[in-house]
């Protein structure tokens, strides 16, 4: 119990952290924010519930007046933007994604953890995020796609970063994998 | 930690959060039977002098709030335009504008204490489905309590790696940070429960 609760807490805290980080360059030279990573990997090693509680604890702590989204935003009015689509879709996406890993135990975590990460945080988060961006900005679909389309490499490569970052904490850290656990 | 909410002892800080809260439901649901654009332009120009009408600082911080929402407002105003509906679009915009400036309204004039016990208020009736809400308020403690040591730590580890040499920062680093943070999660569960648990 305590350590669900502590997990939940520190890892939404962690969402924030890296938010708030400078923007992180690829190889390539493209720049990303770590935050939907920090929803994914929330999934990924929380579990579906789990996971979900933190990105609901991070978003309580938004609304409630803290800056905490990428480039210092928060407030109410972040969740009046058409954009807010993927605030309301991050918990949904996290725990879909951290469904999967449960689904999925002992197999190579890496591609699990980012194939989880581009079921939930990209196909269903966009599932979410984008009709709520054409109710919001009264745009039709294939406008809003366009609009949203830059962010969709950036999130592939995020995908497999997840993999690679959930393979690092499994053999460092194995017992943290709160979503492979046995004891449920 | 600084919030995002400004200190004062205003009309408007004076105010119940839930009053605030409630009147900004109303407003939101309000504004969208509001079709008129010069009516629009009131009522935005209103919500203007209602930040001046709390201090010259409100005023500053809401319009830096609102910079950010320029590019989203823009693109959704350039669309409509395309397709030549003007004054639609404009209607459209002008709303999206309204809506953010009053919900940052009630966020910058409330305290972060007052929102977190109407929160944990809202959430009451959670435990007549058998929901334990204790919990969730030592989780939003730990979060604002963690959230800054846990940015110290990452700048740290990056400061780290700086000098060692690496110019641009990698990906990499957020493997180090989360282990780093794993580890401190087992360390707080164990005092918590070295203290009588939850």
């Amino acid at each position: 119990m305590e350590k669900n609760i502590v997990y939940v807490a520190l890892f939404a805290g962690l969402i924030a952290a890296l938010g708030l980080l400078p923007k992180l360059t690829l190889v390539s030279g493209i720049p990303i924010t770590a935050q939907s990573l920090g929803v994914m990997l929330c999934g990924v090693i929380l579990g579906s519930k789990r996971g979900a509680l933190a990105v609901l604890l991070f978003l309580s702590l938004v609304a409630l007046g803290l800056p905490l989204l990428a480039g210092g935003r928060g407030g109410l009015g972040v969740f009046t933007t058409p954009w807010a689509g993927f605030l309301f879709g991050f918990p949904i996406a996290a725990f879909t994604t951290g469904y999967l890993m449960e689904k999925f135990r002992n197999m190579p975590i890496n591609y699990v953890a980012s194939i989880s990460s581009i079921f939930g945080s990209i196909i269903v988060l966009y599932t979410i995020a984008i009709p709520y961006y054409m109710i919001a900005a009264k745009m039709d679909f294939i406008s809003s796609l366009v609009i949203m389309s830059p962010f969709i490499p950036g999130d592939i490569i995020k995908c497999i970063l997840a993999g690679f970052i959930a393979n690092g904490i499994y053999k460092s850290r194995p017992n943290s994998i709160l979503s492979w656990a046995q004891t449920r | 930690m600084l919030a995002i909410s400004i200190a004062g002892i205003s009309w408007a800080h004076k105010l119940r959060v839930g009053y605030k809260l409630a009147t900004l439901s109303i407003l939101s649901i309000f504004i969208f039977y509001v079709n008129s654009l010069f009516l629009l332009l009131l009522i935005l120009f209103g919500i203007l002098l209602l930040y001046y009408s709390v201090s010259i600082a409100v005023l500053r911080k809401g319009i830096l709030l609102l910079r950010p929402l320029i590019l989203v407002i823009g693109l959704i105003w350039i669309f409509h335009i395309i397709r030549e509906e003007f004054l639609s679009g404009t209607v459209i915009c002008l709303r999206l504008i309204i809506l953010f400036a009053l919900a940052n309204f009630v966020t910058l004039s409330s305290r972060l204490s007052d929102m977190i016990e109407l929160f944990l208020w809202i959430l009451h009736p959670l435990k007549l489905i058998g929901v334990r809400t204790s919990p969730i308020g030592l989780a939003l403690g730990m979060v604002i309590r963690f959230t800054p040591v846990l940015i110290a730590r990452s700048k740290q580890l990056l400061e780290s790696w700086r000098a060692r040499g690496l110019k641009h920062i990698n990906w990499r680093i957020i493997l180090p940070i989360f282990i780093t943070v794993i580890d401190d999660a087992d360390r707080v569960a164990e005092a918590i429960r070295a203290r009588g648990g939850i």
